[in-house]
């Protein structure tokens, strides 16, 4: 019966758009054959309330009004054509290119789905978007925590959300925001809005909300602050450097060690295989010495080269069952392709 | 949403679309529709029964399918011949793409009409859901010598000589390249590109471009490599036959999973978490594991965990310990 059904809203709308004046339920259950073949009116006032749902489900603007000029409880319906269609763009060729990119835009399902529809609503508006070229610039963006999705309900519903957040120290706490934006800086997804909690603005990171996000159903209550100066804090947050510690020397074997080459100050080409570098560095860089083996040896500060010597220590300690396996553990020349691809992306 | 629902959602863009375009196929209007060809078919068939109301047949539109499936629309209703306004979703998810990508650095030539489209947009729109636009943004890197360098290459079109560093085997390796596309994804910027040393399509992150220069001759990307299908999202595809590490991560090592692609993650007592990766490159993860140090227990296999502590010991010696 999906047939008949789809036909009787189309033509509701259609009767809806095409009408000036509020037309009232009487009129429509003369004028529409489904309705006039309701058994009784009761059937048909389930089916018209249904009806009226979906197309307001459907985003159609469905308007109320009194139907009559002199009695005002003569209640009727029209859809006003300025509010239901989508209005005249015209758009040259490279802004339809840059729709069709922005169309693409979108890793994340439902943004995807969001967009490519509107897409569609543009094409049959008659606008022209070609293919993708396969030369270009095409940014894409991934959304991959799940409380993206709830987040995003709740900015669109003007929803209090609840979560549990885990903070970077490992704490975990139930939180009641009023979300405010939601932006991406470097991959990462950030929500900044009123903790109610603790009664002031805060951010979050989205991959650090652990569970569901709930939407509580109520209002928020706070004002929003100008979105830019919320985004301005936003960036400051996301993109803020860590603090130098000092100086550092490090011995860099010939040839290797690039990633600390690049970040060098100065640079001393020695005669023994080795280079020495000078370069500023920051909490936690003993990890990022450690990372490059027998290659790089710290010569000053003395905190710097304990640290690092603790670091490898506590995995030269480690206890290992087998060590016969030690060979096979190194990878193997045959897999250089399938690791550069891998290499590449992640 | 019903099927019905649906339905009449498709019919309500049908009826422009095909006053757009006479003459479509149902096949181009089906792929463009994201529907099956049926489908398309049962849908003209309701619109037989659409139109102005007063029940005469001539009130009511009429599709015709004529040779290899050309669909004409006779009879439109005037009322519905223009699509139904977006939805808040949909311009938001346009408005927002549209803004994200026109600050995108090293992007020269486009910027201008993404602008004009994000304006011309935002008037269609409406106040309302462009408010909500606002409250929604993407950022890209911005400063990155590389990218407007390969950008340069890309609009002129020439191909590039690269030295790009290969973590993993610490080595940096040199390439001449034809550029394709520069995708950015999770937040870095990525150039897409045909290889002529290794003779395969590429990704190369441009963070780990040593240096660049832009070449005097041509880009020129083989003919099969552009026709072929878009590469499914190489990001992260792994092997499974590749052997699992098992890790156990301190609480400050909690980091891990956010940046590398983990098979599974569980949380321990402690307030750490035991992770699983699979990689065609055991390097990589030494290399983590070394960065790692007390923060990280390798659980297995125990060629790995050898492996790690042999690179310690080594390690270690350069400081006479």
């Amino acid at each position: 019966m999906a047939a008949s059904k789809s036909e009787r809203l189309v033509n509701l709308v259609i009767c809806l758009l095409a009408s000036r004046t509020f037309v009232t339920k009487e009129r429509l259950r003369r004028v529409l054959e489904p309705y006039r073949n309701c058994p009784s009116d009761e059937a048909f006032e389930r089916m018209f309330e249904r009806d009226k749902e979906e197309l307001r489900e459907l985003g159609i603007p469905l308007e109320v009004g009194s139907a009559d000029a002199y009695f005002d409880d003569e209640v009727g319906y029209r859809i006003a054509p300025g509010e239901y269609a989508l209005p005249e763009l015209s758009l040259d060729s490279d802004e339809a290119q840059a729709l069709g990119q922005a169309a693409r835009f979108w890793q994340q399902a439902t943004m995807a789905q969001a967009a490519s529809s509107a897409l569609l609503k543009l094409k049959a508006a008659g606008v022209e978007i070609g293919p993708a070229s396969p030369v270009g610039i095409e940014p894409r963006v991934r959304a991959e925590a799940p409380a993206f999705e709830p987040l995003l309900e709740a900015v669109y519903e003007r929803q209090v959300v609840r979560f549990s957040y885990r903070r970077g120290d490992g704490e975990v706490r139930s939180r009641e925001v009023e979300p405010w934006t939601i932006d991406s800086w470097r991959g990462r997804w950030y929500m900044a809005g009123f903790d109610l909690g603790r009664d002031d603005e805060r951010i979050f990171r989205l991959d650090r909300i652990a569970g569901p996000v709930m939407l509580t159903g109520r209002s928020p209550e706070h004002p929003i602050p100008d979105q830019l100066d919320v985004r301005a804090r936003v960036a400051a947050f996301a993109l803020r450097p860590e603090g130098d510690l000092g100086t550092a020397t490090i011995r860099v074997r010939k040839g290797t060690c690039f990633p600390l080459r690049r970040s060098a100050s100065a640079l001393e080409e020695g005669e023994d295989g080795w280079d020495v570098l000078v370069l500023a560095y920051r909490d936690g860089f003993e990890g990022y010495v450690a990372e490059f083996g027998a290659d790089a040896v710290v010569v000053e500060p003395a905190k710097l080269r304990e640290a690092v010597i603790r670091n490898l220590r506590s995995l030269a300690m480690a206890e290992v069952d087998d060590v016969g396996e030690a060979a096979a553990a190194v990878a193997d020349g045959d897999l250089a392709e399938l690791r550069a691809e891998w290499e590449a992306a992640s | 949403m019903s099927t019905a629902v649906e339905q009449v959602e498709r019919l309500l863009n049908l009826v422009p679309y095909l006053r757009s375009h006479p003459g479509a196929t149902v096949a181009q209007v089906a792929d463009e529709f994201g529907v099956s060809q049926k489908q398309i078919a049962k849908d003209l068939n309701v619109l037989w029964f659409c139109g102005t109301p007063g029940g005469f047949a001539d009130d009511l539109m009429e599709p015709h399918v004529g040779e290899g499936g050309a669909i004409h629309l006779d009879n439109v209703v005037e009322q519905i011949t223009r699509p139904l306004r977006l939805s808040t979703r949909e311009a938001v998810a346009l408005l927002v793409a549209l803004r994200g990508l026109a600050q995108v650095p090293g992007l020269t030539s486009d910027r201008d009409a993404l602008e004009r489209a994000l304006g011309k947009l935002e008037s269609a729109v409406g106040v309302a859901a462009a408010g909500t636009a606002e409250r929604l943004s993407v950022a890209f890197e911005a400063r990155d010598v590389v990218l407007e360098v390969v950008s340069r290459a890309q609009a002129e079109g020439r191909a590039l000589h690269l030295r790009y560093y290969v973590p993993s085997r610490d080595e940096v390796t040199e390439r001449t390249v034809d550029p394709m596309r520069i995708s950015m994804l999770t937040g870095r910027a990525y150039l897409d590109a045909w290889c002529r040393s290794s003779q395969g399509r590429r990704l190369f992150r441009l963070d780990r471009v040593v240096r660049i220069d832009v070449l005097d001759e041509p880009a020129s990307v083989p003919e099969h490599v552009l026709k072929a299908p878009e590469p499914a999202d190489t990001a992260l595809r792994v092997d499974s036959h590749d052997p699992l590490i098992e890790l156990e991560l301190a609480p400050n090592a909690r980091w891990v999973p956010e940046y590398y692609p983990c098979e599974s993650v569980r949380e321990l007592p402690n307030g750490g978490l035991r992770v699983a990766l699979r990689a065609p490159d055991q390097d990589r993860i030494r290399r983590l594991v070394l960065r790692l140090g007390e923060g990280v227990k390798v659980v297995g296999p125990a060629g790995f965990a050898a492996a790690v502590q042999g690179t310690a010991a080594a390690a270690l010696a350069g400081y006479g310990c």
